[in-house]
């Protein structure tokens, strides 16, 4: 059930729980650990010695640790318990809420949307980490023809690393924190429809965190992310590690959008039809609604792969009847609407607040809907043209070319969109609006270039290439992460109850942006020259652009420490901020910092669109100004709160 | 974005069918991701089949497996499912020893079908590395064994739970969904039924 009793809020102690009071991550992980190892060790003793290759210990091994870890953090408690009958108690849906647990509760598979969006936010950040170091490591050996900063295996382990855990950030960087702590307020709700499985898909992620680092060790990921077969068949058992990834964050990526997209359809306020619907909330149903039938395909490739890895199935040998083709179909069917499930979240973010810092309503908002949902559809239509050079299908290529640059026109109505909002605006620059500018300019020169690679004889030329990495990278960083970014800088004082340190994230911003123009324009440049991607080494006549790529992607980084500084120490000493300190109209603006643990004491019924900028004098809103009379809030502090305080009869 | 308070809005709590309702579509939607995942596996056979590269889709004079097995195993799905579903309209008339039973019945029918999706596996007449057919066989018999274990602990839920009274004819919601998805696993079954019924490769692989 989504929402707590009334019973509960009427003074009740959050005393129960059981074993659940019990378990947190520490436990997760022995759980996993321990588990772990019996599986490592029972593989060994049972698959080794009857000559079994070292792949079967490596995927058992893994999957012990995720069904240690998730029983150790006490995903299995409610099944089991419904099973036998014993469903829960308010109490214990109480401790599950995280009341009255302070900081703990962020360890806890807890069940309060804005824990899981704070969790999800957090994860994301290291994941970046993660993949942003790899990123300077790739690019540092790329410095000159010959560094030999990295071995040849280590540079494609890392680069198929670097691919596989930014792809992962890069999808759940929006939907994830946003769509988890934000988007339930925004429709006026008190919690997801399914709160339990709102935190299992979490914790399926951080689960397999491990997993993939883990890949590192074993031989690393030699294939770049896509993971094509057969060279997937032959690689070493880091590629076990990818194929355990992909399948549990599949399962994952399904619960979540099932959870999303529930909540949207059946737990809307009164009042609040489709036409005054939040734009973002559009955004976020599309992306998880995408993700639902798309990402079972890709679990399914890798299980294919893992037959073929383990028991010697012939899914992709051609020897053996099998087909490479296959797997790129699978792959694709998934890999080209994962860019829209990426891209149209963050956009609709940066459109969100781009009607806020204009002061105008959003410019066509029929238009904006029109274009997500055309994004949407033709995004399941045009993955084919991954695999022009492949030989599939040759026929097919004019039909994918076709649809592939009809998506322009969808794409260009969310442009339009923007760019008719910002239209004689009152303009109010603000950090969060600098995003919108940013992913404009980064987003034409990611779309124009992707309008060139849609066409097949020029694909021909340009497929594998530099090139190809560069376009990529103005699409899921330049405008999606930037997007990211936007919306960070915009929601960040009703996460954390703080202002964000603007000073410090203008400087982010312009080192990001400046180092990431310089890193990806030197990119196109030697992919124009010929300059093939996941290659450790080039020749000398490159060396110019590609010394150009790695000094602005020391400026991306060192940007990035600065906004990770100006995240964390706002988060901890940062200015209290007011509950509205944009003068937004969407409802998560409504209810007071911090959050009740309900979000509302009483559901609103809405009357009017979220957009009605501009239908009253314009007045600046005030700066926020510390509140001495509120208690520091620690991060996304909400259990502390008697939400029964003023609640109405 | 103006809003008002709904007056006699009944907060934090909500009403058992609203909470139904929302059941529902959310295992709908589980269904489709895992339709989509059941669609992938049988686009897998069909595709190889299909393309039968060089020629080892079913290497010539390879065993196969009977037809009639899938087929006999789908239908212990149906009558399993159909079984459940008759439960499932006494529980709404308020007959919950009629639910008992069903559900008793169908996990006795689930565990059959699993024994004999066991067997059929251990006897097929062919490993798993023998062509792309074997391992397809492999594969979709496996995915049918893994629906058949998530359904019985879903009919085992049931059974207890209705044995212990959790059911009644005004809360039922979770009976209609348990019984949702054992309709769409019996409907896996028979597509994948379905599909493995056509062996041969019309292509001569080249």
């Amino acid at each position: 059930m989504s929402t707590l009793h009334a019973e509960r809020l009427l003074g009740l102690p959050a005393t129960g729980g059981g074993l659940m009071r019990r378990l947190n991550i520490v436990t997760a992980a022995g759980g996993g650990l321990v588990l772990g190892v019996v599986g490592w060790a029972i593989a060994r003793h049972f698959m080794v010695e009857k000559d079994f290759g070292p792949d079967q210990v490596t995927v058992i091994t893994m999957a012990c640790w995720a069904i240690g870890f998730m029983a150790g953090i006490g995903a299995f408690n409610g099944p089991i318990g419904w099973l036998r009958g014993h469903d829960l108690t308010p109490e214990d849906e109480l401790f599950l809420a995280g009341k009255d647990q302070g900081i703990r509760r962020y360890f806890r598979f807890t069940t309060d949307h804005k824990v899981v969006g704070i969790q999800y936010l957090v994860l994301t950040m290291v994941l970046f980490g993660v993949g942003g170091t790899m990123a300077m490591l790739i690019r540092t050996n790329l410095i000159s023809p010959n560094s030999n900063f990295l071995s040849p295996q280590q540079y494609n382990a890392i680069v198929g690393l670097h691919g596989l855990i930014m792809i992962i950030a890069t999808i759940i960087m929006v939907t994830g924190p946003f769509g988890n702590f934000i988007m339930p307020l925004m429709i006026g709700a008190r919690d997801m429809a399914f709160p339990r499985l709102n935190a299992l898909s979490l914790w399926l992620i951080v689960a397999v965190v491990p997993i993939f680092l883990s890949g590192a060790f074993l031989g690393g990921i030699p294939t770049g992310w896509v993971g094509y077969a057969p060279l997937a068949d032959q690689a070493p058992p880091g590629m076990d590690a990818y194929m355990m990834t992909i399948i549990i964050f599949a399962i994952s990526s399904a619960i979540a959008g099932a959870n999303i997209t529930t909540t949207v359809l059946t737990m809307r306020a009164r009042g609040m039809t489709w036409n005054r619907t939040p734009i973002f909330v559009y955004g976020v149903v599309a992306s998880v609604g995408l993700a639902i039938p798309a990402f079972p395909m890709f679990m399914a490739s890798q299980v294919l792969l893992g037959l073929d890895r383990t028991m010697g199935a012939q899914f992709y040998i051609a020897s053996g009847g099998g087909s490479p083709w296959l797997y790129a179909n699978l792959f694709w069917l998934m890999g080209h609407p994962e860019v829209y499930v990426i891209l149209i979240p963050a956009i609709a973010a940066l459109m969100e607040l781009t009607a806020v810092f204009s002061r105008k309503p959003l410019f066509s908002f029929n238009t904006a809907v029109l274009g997500i949902v055309g994004i949407s559809v033709l995004s399941v239509m045009v993955w084919a043209h991954h695999m022009y050079a492949s030989g599939w299908a040759p026929n097919l290529n004019g039909a994918f070319m076709l649809t592939t640059e009809m998506i322009s026109i969808p794409t260009g109505m969310l442009f339009l969109v923007i760019l008719g909002t910002i239209w004689r605006g009152r303009i109010w620059t603000r950090l969060p609006m600098m995003s919108t500018y940013a992913m404009l300019w980064n987003f034409i020169i990611g779309g124009i270039t992707g309008l060139y690679l849609s066409d097949v004889p020029l694909d021909y030329a340009l497929h594998g290439s530099m090139f190809v990495t560069a376009h990529f990278h103005y699409t899921l960083m330049g405008a999606g992460l930037t997007g990211a970014i936007g919306a960070l800088a915009y929601w960040f004082p009703k996460m954390t109850g703080r202002m964000l340190n603007e000073r410090f994230g203008f400087i982010s911003f312009w080192l990001v942006q400046i180092g990431f123009n310089v890193t990806f324009m030197g990119m196109f440049a030697v992919g124009l020259a010929g300059q093939p991607r996941r290659v450790f080494t080039y020749d000398n006549l490159l060396a110019t652009g590609n010394f150009v790529s790695t000094m602005g992607a020391y400026a991306i980084g060192i940007g990035m420490l600065f906004l990770l500084y100006a995240v964390i120490s706002s988060w901890r000493h940062g200015v209290l901020a007011p509950s509205n300190p944009w003068g937004s109209k969407t409802l998560e603006w409504t209810v007071p910092n911090p959050i009740p643990l309900e979000n509302f004491e009483v559901l609103p019924v809405v009357t009017s669109d979220a957009y009605g900028y501009g239908e009253e004098p314009y007045a600046p809103v005030e700066e926020p100004q510390p509140q001495p009379e509120l208690e520091p809030v620690s991060v996304g502090a909400t259990a502390d709160v008697d939400s029964t305080e003023g609640a109405q009869p | 974005m103006s809003t008002t308070t709904a007056p006699g809005t009944p907060i934090h709590r909500e009403d058992v069918d609203v909470v139904g309702r929302r059941w529902r579509m959310g295992v709908g939607f589980i269904i489709v991701a895992d339709a989509s995942f059941v669609a992938a596996m049988l686009f897998s056979y069909r595709y190889l089949r299909g393309l039968n590269t060089e020629g080892r889709w079913l290497a010539h004079g390879s065993a196969t497996a009977p037809i009639w097995g899938a087929w006999l195993l789908a239908a212990g799905l149906i009558l399993s499912a159909v079984v459940f579903r008759w439960g499932e309209k006494g529980i709404r008339g308020g007959d919950r020893a009629r639910l008992v039973l069903a559900s008793g019945v169908g996990v006795v029918l689930l565990v059959l079908v699993a024994v004999g999706q066991v067997v059929q596996i251990a006897g097929f007449p062919f490993a798993m590395a023998a062509s792309a057919y074997a391992s397809s066989m492999y594969l979709l018999a496996g995915a049918n064994l893994f629906h058949l274990v998530l359904t019985l602990f879903l009919g085992l839920a049931m059974w207890n739970r209705a044995r212990v009274g959790k059911y009644s004819a005004t809360e039922n919601w979770q009976v209609g969904i348990v019984s949702l998805w054992w309709a769409w696993v019996a409907l896996a079954a028979v597509l994948s039924a379905v599909t493995t019924s056509f062996i041969t490769s019309p292509t001569v692989g080249g």
